[in-house]
């Protein structure tokens, strides 16, 4: 989040400054991209390019604060991570489950950082297995950093709805970790 | 298309094993990451290691920053900043250039023939030239026609938003199926793409534009036969320019490649077409592709935005406060 200075990049990146808008996308980015990861694993890149094209289209009409921004363009990523897995459909690439993902990092990432990213593409791999409308739920709550209000918004479920999915969400991860760790 | 299976083929693997209810105010808790993993009950102490890992903000990649930015600057430009000419006006500037050669080639040729000067066999041909240019009036006024003609295809003024995308669709056209966008430079595929509402979409975008710059002005939407008509009349003009058609002019290619499906397409379509036309008196060829966007192109020019409008595309949000 950026906080009390989003209002000012917003309207300076609005204005055309560049060095503005890299504030706004180097917030939202990491978290967008993860988002896509759980929604459509094989196309989150491509499918995030095509979001910060719609956003910088947008900005001139976007009228909101920080909050409002991030769930402006997690709905546009929604949408646009919907028209991925339709494309995606038409040539069906199971994905891998989470246990077979590979777990060797680059060979030039510091051991520290590897084994984050390690953890985070786990992460993100279990979520991704879980139902979708779970997934979704739970990625955008996590991973985007958005309310139950936002959320509901955003798939067009009630904010109950949004609970009742997260909530399921956890209790099947945590089926889930606990089948795998065999306790 | 959602990797939904895995839990579930691993719980048919596995015997079940029982979970700890979770109290609601709880997994609101866990959801919104206040709260620590020794706090919370048994059995969800991985859950929240497992989504702390998922929202771990890693740095962003350089070479991502830059194609963002390059993005920005394509379709973001500053109101007031002093302006580079863009690639867009530069490429649309040689266009023109070659348009008004041609274009007054044709004057030339159409007055030619108007005050018939040509011999016989090109003043028949000059005239079929003449009447042939999309949203001509009346054969015989074909002078007149080519210049009101010019300047509407120039514009694409279905989509004044977006000056000079049709002729960003035909150089995207140009590079051919998989090589699409490869004679465009980054700033042009952008500004196309943002047009087109994403870079998956700009085949269909093209076709749209291509289709409403070939509807005749002032009639509603081209019936069908309309259409062939004006497409059996570019494919002449097609014809006469040369075998390759590269003298032929830019929105008659356009139209062409769009309708025939690729620039390759355009000769064995235009044999098609004309013969089909002749031996029917100008009704539509049925073994002729359509003449309207085909596949899952829009309808309707998306000069807006596809993404407005529908309760399950919503605008930017209003203020939340």
């Amino acid at each position: 989040m950026i906080g009390a200075g989003f209002g000012g990049f917003l309207a300076d990146a609005r204005d055309g400054d560049e060095h503005a808008f890299a504030v706004l996308w180097r917030d939202l980015n990491p978290a967008l991209l993860r988002y896509l990861r759980v929604v459509a694993p094989p196309t989150a890149e491509d499918t995030a390019a095509d979001v910060w094209l719609e956003v910088c289209r947008g900005l001139d009409r976007f009228r909101g604060d920080e909050a409002g921004f991030r769930s402006w363009v997690f709905t546009v990523a929604r949408m646009r991570a919907i028209d991925a897995a339709r494309q995606a459909a038409r040539r069906p690439v199971r994905p891998l489950p989470p246990d077979q993902l590979p777990d060797r990092p680059a060979a030039d990432d510091p051991a520290g950082a590897a084994v984050e990213a390690q953890a985070t593409r786990e992460a993100l791999a279990l979520i991704a297995a879980l139902p979708p409308d779970q997934a979704e739920v739970v990625a955008l709550r996590v991973i985007a950093g958005l309310d139950v209000e936002q959320v509901g918004e955003i798939v067009g479920k009630r904010p109950g709805t949004v609970r009742v999915l997260a909530h399921r969400g956890l209790r099947r991860l945590a089926q889930h970790l606990a089948e795998r760790t065999g306790v | 298309m959602w990797p939904g299976d895995a839990v579930d083929d691993e719980m048919r693997r596995h015997p079940r094993i029982p979970v700890p209810p979770l109290d609601p105010a709880m997994a609101e808790r866990i959801l919104d990451g206040t709260v620590h993993e020794d706090d919370v009950p048994p059995g969800y102490r991985d859950v929240v290691r497992v989504l702390a890992s998922a929202a771990a903000s890693p740095s962003p990649v350089p070479t991502e920053e830059a194609a963002a930015l390059a993005t920005f600057r394509s379709v973001h430009r500053p109101v007031d900043a002093p302006r580079r000419r863009p690639v867009l006006s530069r490429l649309l500037g040689a266009k023109a250039v070659a348009a008004l050669v041609l274009g007054t080639a044709a004057v030339g040729t159409a007055a030619a023939a108007a005050t018939g000067t040509l011999p016989d066999a090109a003043q028949a041909k000059a005239h079929h030239i003449v009447a042939a240019v999309p949203d001509a009036g009346p054969a015989g006024h074909g002078a007149a026609a080519v210049t009101t003609h010019t300047p509407r295809t120039a514009g694409a003024s279905d989509h004044p938003a977006v000056p000079g995308v049709a002729g960003l669709c035909q150089a995207y056209g140009s590079g051919n199926g998989g090589d699409n966008g490869n004679r465009l430079d980054a700033t042009a595929f952008g500004r196309l793409a943002a047009a087109a509402g994403g870079a998956g979409k700009i085949a269909a975008y093209c076709r749209t534009v291509a289709a409403s710059a070939s509807r005749p002005a002032g009639s509603a939407a081209g019936s069908a036969a309309g259409a062939d008509k004006d497409l059996a009349g570019a494919c002449r003009s097609w014809q006469a320019a040369g075998k390759d058609g590269r003298a032929a002019a830019a929105p008659v290619l356009a139209r062409l490649t769009t309708a025939a499906g690729g620039a390759d397409a355009i000769g064995p379509f235009c044999t098609a077409l004309l013969d089909e036309d002749k031996g029917q008196g100008g009704d539509r060829p049925s073994a002729a592709p359509p003449a309207s966007p085909r596949g899952n192109a829009p309808t309707a020019p998306p000069g807006n935005g596809h993404d407005e409008g529908g309760p399950s595309h919503p605008a930017p949000p209003t203020p939340r406060d």
